[in-house]
């Protein structure tokens, strides 16, 4: 009977019984409930829906995002947050899709957006344009009803109805093709995830957290049915989420870090026919996928009478890490099929369920990134306990930083001291994410972070046999404390204390500012506030703007928690982030998003959406400021940055304005707007007082590995040379504690206020005035007379010289000094002192010198300097003739073409080239260099300092660029 | 008023005639069939395509079709066509495609009026949804009803036309998105011998899918074999208006008893 029943309601809906009641226009349809064969009962259940007024509570998380207007759909489970329909998020073109999920009482939301779509392009996304809030007679619901975004012709109407006692909500989307066309359908709910964040799991063959990768072009090879998508969010506090079909046995889609989707297969859809989807969305408190899975595997026993049974047992480690310093995780397999994956309680034990038709169960256990154990359980289709699991023990590590001789926040870099270390070592989460060795937690957590570890005091963690190096640094400017070859042995406990020394780097009348920063609140970080607040106190920076990516972030909480508040100024600001898709140049035919733009100061608002950013999408640059300017970014003292200006996409997004906009540098730009991109740059958009142009600075150095410096440099250098001058600097975009160093590489501003009494506007003139340099090390004080680097232009005397001194920490090596001349190195000066102990604290100026400027400068015109002090750049070509270096002597012949080219196997034929790269970068030093020791904090980057230009205005009439 | 010899009694061989019968909505509909009343039976391959790089949208469309026709007096004829394959292809980020049953058509024409040289038919034919396989929840029903004309002044030439009207509508539960136009037709056909013709229309629909769904010129190659078969090679080229088909064809293989 109850396979009969499902069969039968199939058979219904195919002939139209289960017809679509909502797209005929009527905004007083009703859809009926989703999902009726499923059915929870329990005592004290309710539900609720209610729009979210002024002063009223809404769900917590990481990733909350509920503002004042939004509806609230909860019972007495799980609270869900539908976006208002003028508060759209991310990919959706207007609200009503699901931004905030969590189980009741938790506050624990993780999740960054669901909205449903019918295929990747953006008119392919419901564009809902009613909502209806539905809370009577003992139905709780909100409907939705509109159009697919760029289709008029094609009505979307989706349910979200909530029933007491359930861990979901159940959702209906009624669609139909109204245009005459036949189109490529699929019918789903895109999960956002956004990177760093929740980690989809699916059940099939070698699957689990394994999917296979895709790009845009290769879409449909990376689908494949399965019975259920539960995605697990690592770092906590967090939720697990999933979605089961009420409709079809099997659901088809594709999953990565960035969207997970989820829907009926892909199909024709011919004119006028429709399509009808029922699934249940589920929300299931803390790390493991266990939780989700359990809840999937019930509703598909209420759908499809799949019974399920419950596996319990207990893992236990020597010395009783497990759930404390040590992080395990345990699947449970049918052949080469993962049902589940379990992170066991803190006390060992776990419970999860898997299908009954399981007659020998495979269990797998985690530790450390590694498989640790496996086994095999005959468990017949039954309930079971498969006992205590001991895993091998582990050696056990108390680490503790001192500062001029006090305990202090310190970030502390563990380093596998010799190779055979890093190849046992070495592992990655679930088989995502690079690998890190040792992986110690969960590389974009809270800490420890894949091989990093905060602490202020003794801190103790469990190691893997090995050796190890423990090195950490209080910002550049310090000492650097190491403890080297240190060896664990299982069931052994060690101390560890690094000693670290301020130094005299950092110039007095400065402070130091990392101008773009991610946290929980950015939909591609998920590390907790106080962690992050830690790490900006472990960077001893003094400013730091906090950026996250389309919405605005207050740290007041953490900062006060730590009693941090005189120990560092935060800005709060916002980095805009294009999600929509959209045509803005005639001179490109796909659609594009216009890269990544920074400001500060943005009043933090607690209950308004974006946190009081503005809405960003589909617009040019100038606009956009305009908005900003609108929602409350303080333009007048305020500062707004180009961020990373080239760079390629992530999920089909374009990270960067100038390769959106496809500037060509060899070409001078266009001061009359005609629709191509390179016209772009001094466009001003209709209804906005900003042009494209008007932004304060560009980012020159973006991230600790510095890899893309030569192209951002690049555009920097091209504009210089037109006379169109913005200060340049330098800014970690840190998103956790695992990739970019926070405060590396950072802004050393030259300024008159000081931390003490800080003068938010003076600060922002100095950094809009590029007062300031940029590094991750070295420190370059530059400057003619009495002129330093700014962007005011000066006539300098006919006998004045460049003076330069270079300064950095012992453990940062400076190989070489640049200096360029209208954008060509015309000096390089090598002779520089090299400390004799880079763990030392000694012999920090590295060099003075003095250079005439007529030894520098062409014989007439204006002109403009910039130094750079660190190690010597590697030699890159354009070979696709934009004027931006994009590929390196990769293959080491000596000449640079297209062999170099990664995705090249043959010659193109042509002379310039459409694909390019990689860069390359400094080569990679040996063990024990002086850069490998650079590079232990500093993971991948090598020296690297510039300043901002210093302005010769040697006609006396003005600055007007370079004179060739 | 039916003469003793109208202008169709003129064809004696398999050779096809009237207007170009590559259809560019499903089922056909809108296209006149020949004024002539034969009894026929053959197989249609045909082929659309459609190819917008902009927007990132592609379809491929393959059809192979059983025709019949049966003259049921001098100026009578009932035909129809099963569309038994039928391949859709298309081509977006997120592809799809499906193969199965097309559409049928049941159809009538009679002749309202010839003479030696002119007739005029009155037309009609009913679009039935059997594309079981591809419309999922929905059964698209559609009819044309309208007059087709030939005006053949010579051994050598030959003037067609038509005037249909169209009706759509989707039968399901969800909406049903009624649709109805008008399509008109005026071609020629010169006959350089008894066994091979050129055809070309020049066809305009509106009103179906929007004020003008579109403006497109049709070709066609004709020839007999022996004096029963028939072979066609026909394409149209939309040259403006909505429609987004890039070209369509269908080479076509006819018997006709008589």
């Amino acid at each position: 009977m109850t396979r009969t029943l499902p069969s039968l309601l199939a058979l219904l809906a195919l002939i139209g019984c289960d017809k679509p009641r909502c797209l005929d226009g009527d905004d007083t349809c009703v859809m009926p409930t989703p999902c009726p064969e499923v059915t929870y009962t329990c005592d004290g259940g309710y539900s609720e829906a209610y729009t979210l007024g002024e002063g009223q509570a809404a769900p917590g998380g990481m990733a909350a995002l509920a503002a004042t207007g939004d509806v609230v759909l909860g019972n007495d489970k799980v609270v869900m947050v539908i976006d208002a329909l003028d508060h759209p998020h991310y990919i959706a073109p207007t609200g009503g899709a699901v931004l905030d999920f969590s189980v009741r009482g938790k506050d624990d939301d993780s999740l960054r957006h669901i909205f449903t779509a019918t295929g990747l392009l953006p008119e392919e996304a419901a564009h809902y344009t009613s909502l209806k809030v539905i809370d009577e007679g003992g139905t709780t619901a909100v409907q939705v009803l509109g159009t697919l975004d760029g289709y008029p012709d094609i009505p979307i109407a989706t349910r979200y109805e909530i029933r007491p006692c359930e861990p979901g909500v159940r959702v209906r989307t009624e669609i139909a093709n109204g245009t005459p066309d036949a189109l490529s359908m699929y019918l789903t709910d895109a999960f956002y995830w956004g990177d760093r964040a929740n980690l989809a799991f699916t059940p099939r063959p070698g699957g689990g957290f394994n999917h296979p990768s895709f790009g845009l072009t290769t879409i449909s090879e990376a689908f494949y049915d399965v019975p259920f998508m539960v995605a697990g969010m690592h770092s906590q506090p967090g939720a697990t989420y999933g979605v089961v079909s009420c409709d079809e046995e099997t659901e088809s889609g594709f999953q990565s870090v960035y969207v997970s989707a989820m829907g009926p297969s892909p199909r024709v859809f011919p004119s006028r026919d429709w399509q009808v989807y029922e699934r249940f969305l589920l929300a299931t408190d803390g790390p493991s996928v266990s939780g989700g899975a359990d809840v999937a595997l019930e509703l598909r026993d209420m759908l499809w009478d799949e019974p399920f049974v419950t596996i319990t047992g207990k893992v236990e480690a020597p010395g009783g890490h497990i759930g404390d310093t040590m992080r395990a995780a345990i699947t449970l397999s049918d052949g080469d099929t993962p049902w589940t994956n379990i992170v066991p309680n803190a006390d060992g034990t776990f419970s999860a369920r898997v299908p009954a038709s399981i007659q020998t169960l495979g269990i797998e256990v985690e530790a450390f990134g590694q498989v640790v154990l496996t086994s095999t359980a005959d468990i017949a289709g039954k309930d079971a306990d498969v006992g205590t699991l001991t895993l091998p023990g582990v050696g056990e590590v108390s680490i503790n930083v001192t500062i001029d001789g006090a305990e202090d926040h310190a970030l502390v870099f563990v380093i596998p001291s010799d190779d055979a270390t890093e190849e046992a070592v070495s592992s990655t989460t679930f088989g995502v994410w690079d690998p890190c060795a040792p992986l110690l937690g969960l590389p974009h957590g809270g800490s420890p972070g894949c091989n990093r570890v905060l602490v202020d005091g003794s801190t103790t963690i469990a190691l893997p046999d090995g050796n190890y190096d423990f090195y950490s640094a209080a910002g550049p400017f310090s000492s650097l404390g190491a403890m080297t070859n240190v060896h664990i042995d299982a069931d052994t406990s060690q101390s560890v204390l690094l000693e670290i020394s301020s130094l005299p780097v950092q110039p007095a009348g400065t402070l130091s500012g990392d101008f773009h920063v991610h946290g929980a609140a950015s939909f591609d970080s998920e590390i907790p506030d106080l962690d992050r607040v830690k790490a900006f106190l472990a960077s001893r920076i003094d400013v730091i703007a906090t950026t996250e990516h389309d919405v605005v972030n207050d740290y007041a909480d953490a900062v006060a928690e730590l009693g941090a508040e005189d120990r560092l100024e935060l800005i709060t600001g916002s980095e805009s982030t294009g999600h929509v898709l959209f045509h803005f140049r005639d001179d490109y035919s796909f659609p594009e998003v216009i890269g990544h733009w920074i400001f500060w100061p943005i009043p933090f608002d607690p209950t308004g959406p974006y946190r009081g950013a503005a809405y960003d999408e589909k617009v040019e640059p100038g606009m956009l400021f305009q908005k900003e300017k609108e929602a409350g970014w303080d333009s007048d003292i305020g500062v707004n940055q180009l961020n990373h200006p080239f760079g390629g996409t992530q999920f089909g997004r374009d990270y960067s304005w100038a390769s959106a906009a496809g500037f060509d540098l060899t070409q001078p730009l266009k001061t009359e707007y005609d629709g191509t991109g390179q016209s772009l740059y001094f466009h001003t958009p209709e209804g906005s007082a900003f042009s494209n142009a008007d932004y304060d600075v560009q980012e020159v150095m973006n991230g600790s590995k510095n890899e893309n410096y030569l192209q951002y440099r690049a555009l920097w250098f091209y504009l210089l040379d037109q006379g169109i001058v913005r200060g340049g600097t330098a800014n970690s975009d840190s998103h956790s504690l695992t990739e970019n160093v926070l405060g590396t590489p950072r802004n050393v501003v030259f300024t008159d206020t000081t931390l003490a009494d800080f003068d938010l506007a003076a600060f922002d003139t100095d950094v809009r005035s590029g007062h300031s340099i940029g590094t991750n090390g070295p420190i370059i004080l530059a400057s003619i007379g009495t002129h330093s680097p700014g962007i005011e232009s000066f006539t300098p005397a006919g006998d004045d010289a460049l003076s330069i001194e270079v300064d950095a920490a012992p453990w940062v090596p400076v190989d070489e000094v640049r200096i360029v001349v209208n954008g060509v190195v015309v000096q390089t000066l090598t002779d520089l002192s090299v400390p004799a102990d880079p763990f030392g604290t000694d012999g920090i100026i590295r060099i003075t010198t003095s250079i005439p400027l007529a030894d520098l400068l062409p014989a007439t015109g204006d002109a403009w300097i910039v130094v750079e002090a660190g190690t010597a750049l590697a030699t890159n070509a354009d070979l696709d003739c934009n004027g931006t270096p994009d590929t390196g002597d990769n293959n080491g012949d000596g000449v640079i073409d297209w062999h170099d080219v990664a995705d090249l196997t043959e010659d193109p034929g042509v002379d310039c080239l459409a694909t390019v790269g990689p860069l390359a970068e400094p080569p990679e030093p040996e063990r024990g260099d002086p850069d490998w020791i650079f590079r232990t904090v500093t993971p991948n980057g090598y020296p690297l300092s510039f300043t901002n230009p210093l302005l010769l205005d040697r006609d006396g009439n003005g600055f007007s660029g370079a004179s060739k | 008023m039916i003469p003793l010899v109208t202008a169709c009694d003129q064809v004696e061989t398999g050779i096809a005639s009237g207007e170009v019968q590559v259809g560019l909505v499903d089922g056909d509909l809108g296209i006149a069939h020949s004024v002539c009343p034969t009894t026929r039976v053959g197989f249609t391959a045909g082929g659309a395509a459609i190819v917008e790089t902009e927007n990132l949208y592609g379809r491929i469309l393959g059809t192979g079709i059983l025709k019949g026709s049966l003259a049921i007096s001098r100026k009578t004829e009932v035909y129809a066509s099963i569309e038994g394959l039928r391949y859709d292809s298309l081509i977006a980020p997120i592809s799809s495609s499906a193969i199965g049953p097309g559409y049928t058509d049941l159809g009538l024409s009679t002749q309202v009026f010839a003479t030696d040289t002119y007739v005029l038919a009155v037309q009609g034919k009913l679009v039935l949804p059997t594309a079981f396989t591809i419309d999922k929840h929905s059964w698209p029903l559609a009819a044309d009803v309208g007059f087709a004309a030939s005006w053949d002044p010579s051994r050598h030439w030959a003037v067609h036309g038509s005037l249909m009207g169209m009706y759509g509508m989707a039968t399901s539960g969800g909406p049903i998105y009624p649709r109805a136009g008008i399509t008109l037709d005026l071609g020629g056909e010169w006959h350089a011998t008894k066994g091979f013709s050129l055809v070309v229309d020049a066809r305009g629909g509106f009103l179906y899918t929007d004020p003008l769904d579109v403006v497109s010129a049709g070709l066609g190659i004709r020839g007999a074999i022996g004096k029963h078969a028939g072979l066609a090679l026909e394409v149209v080229k939309p040259l403006a208006g909505r429609e987004r088909t890039l070209a369509a064809g269908e080479l076509r293989f006819d018997w006709r008893f008589k």
